[in-house]
């Protein structure tokens, strides 16, 4: 028994369309979508690694400009340090030599003093002399002994009257 | 030339005949059903296997064809027009191993068309609205309504019967040229019927094969066309 060659049969038409969405299912679901999540994957992958290159990349950059910023900072630093070691080189120098000249102000000044202070005792040893070999003679002229204190400040006196100008020179 | 065959009938609403189409889709679904696990049997994401590169190959082919076709906005319909096609070229190829093409009942195909036709409505009354899908019955001009009108019915008439006639017109061919090689063979007295042992084999190619996968083309061509005509483009 068969069908006619050419016909309409409505429940033909049905059985057709839901064994075509059952075609459609299955190769959606067994072919066409684990093909494309495969692209996905793959694309994924691709771009996975793409990005980590560009990282990778954007590391290295950062790093030479880093490099770099420090390079220069070092060279900076260096000039740095050889500025202030030259100005401090130059500050102690300055301050040696100062130091020098002050001792030696010192010295010459201390030596001064000292002369002036030998001066002063040679003078006062000299006018004791005098004074003693004044009264002796005094003594020796009058014959007659002199209130010693009164004529040695009298003598004294004379001699501070005479001018220290005069006995130094 | 006889119709297909009727296995049983079930006794429910007035009784419904399971024919060898019926049971022909089925064995198709399946075919359908194991090709697909075959082929994408242990994907790997670098491909190794010959299955794998086939079954990428035939979604980037039918990706790019719908691409090139409806436009990017239509890929949606890449998996359907895959179901399409493989349904047709099976449905057809299916005769190479001595079982009837399910695209040679009448029923298959018009229920194909059918399907296409609702795609076109559906997709024209969703992008231009009711009154947008009405109005483009007036189109270019209005002196077309009448045979716009017509062309509801028409189009998928037209592709059911193109598909259908051109598969049972190439077996009928087929039959009628085996008939005749055997008439050819016992008029010049051959031993053995020589001549219906080669020759069908290579008229077979073109009528039962190359036809086959040209329906299914033209067919899946024809309903990418129509969808995507009656939508917006992609320009716009």
């Amino acid at each position: 028994m068969t069908e006619s060659v050419f016909s309409v049969n409505g429940w033909q038409l049905v059985f057709t369309l839901c064994n075509l969405l059952l075609d459609y299912f299955i190769l959606k679901k067994f072919l066409y979508n684990p093909v494309k999540k495969m692209f996905a994957l793959r694309q994924k992958e691709v771009e996975d690694v793409y990005a980590k290159a560009d990282e990778a990349q954007t590391a290295a950059i950062t790093m030479k400009t880093q490099y770099e910023e420090k390079m220069a900072s070092a060279k900076e630093e260096a000039d740095e340090i050889v500025r202030s070691a030259t100005g401090r080189a130059q500050l102690r120098s300055d301050a040696m030599i100062a130091e020098a000249r002050d001792s030696a102000a010192d010295i010459i000044k201390r030596a001064g003093e000292q002369a002036e202070i030998e001066k002063k005792q040679a003078l006062n040893e000299v006018k004791n002399q005098i004074a003693d070999i004044a009264l002796q003679a005094a003594e020796t002229v009058i014959e007659k002994e002199l209130d010693a204190d009164s004529h040695r400040r009298m003598i004294d006196d004379f001699i501070e009257s005479v001018g220290e100008d005069k006995w130094q020179s | 030339m006889e119709g297909p065959r009727i296995y049983f009938t079930i006794p429910i609403f007035g009784g419904i005949n399971v024919n060898e189409t019926e049971v022909n889709l089925l064995i198709v679904t399946l075919l359908l059903l194991v090709v697909s696990l075959i082929l994408t049997h242990k994907m790997e994401k670098i491909p190794r296997k010959k299955t794998q590169l086939l079954a990428e190959k035939i979604v980037i082919t039918i990706d790019n064809l719908v691409e090139s076709t409806m436009g990017k906005r239509y890929m949606a319909f890449a998996p359907y027009m895959m179901t399409l096609f493989a349904s047709s070229v099976f449905g057809s190829l299916i005769s190479l191993v001595g079982l009837r093409s399910t695209t040679q009942d009448f029923n298959t195909t018009l229920c194909w068309a059918l399907v296409t036709a609702f795609f076109i409505h559906y997709i024209g009354f969703k992008s231009s609205g009711f009154k947008g899908y009405l109005h483009s019955f007036a189109e270019p001009i209005a002196v077309m309504t009448p045979i716009n009108m017509i062309g509801i019915v028409t189009t998928p008439m037209s592709m059911a019967l193109r598909h259908f006639g051109n598969v049972l017109g190439g077996s009928a061919i087929m039959t009628l040229l085996y008939s005749a090689f055997a008439g050819v063979s016992s008029m010049i007295h051959l031993p053995i019927p020589a001549l219906q042992v080669g020759v069908p084999a290579i008229l077979s190619l073109y009528f039962d094969f190359f036809g086959g996968c040209m329906q299914a083309f033209i067919f899946c061509m024809l309903t990418m066309v129509y969808i995507s005509n009656v939508g917006p483009s992609d320009d716009s």
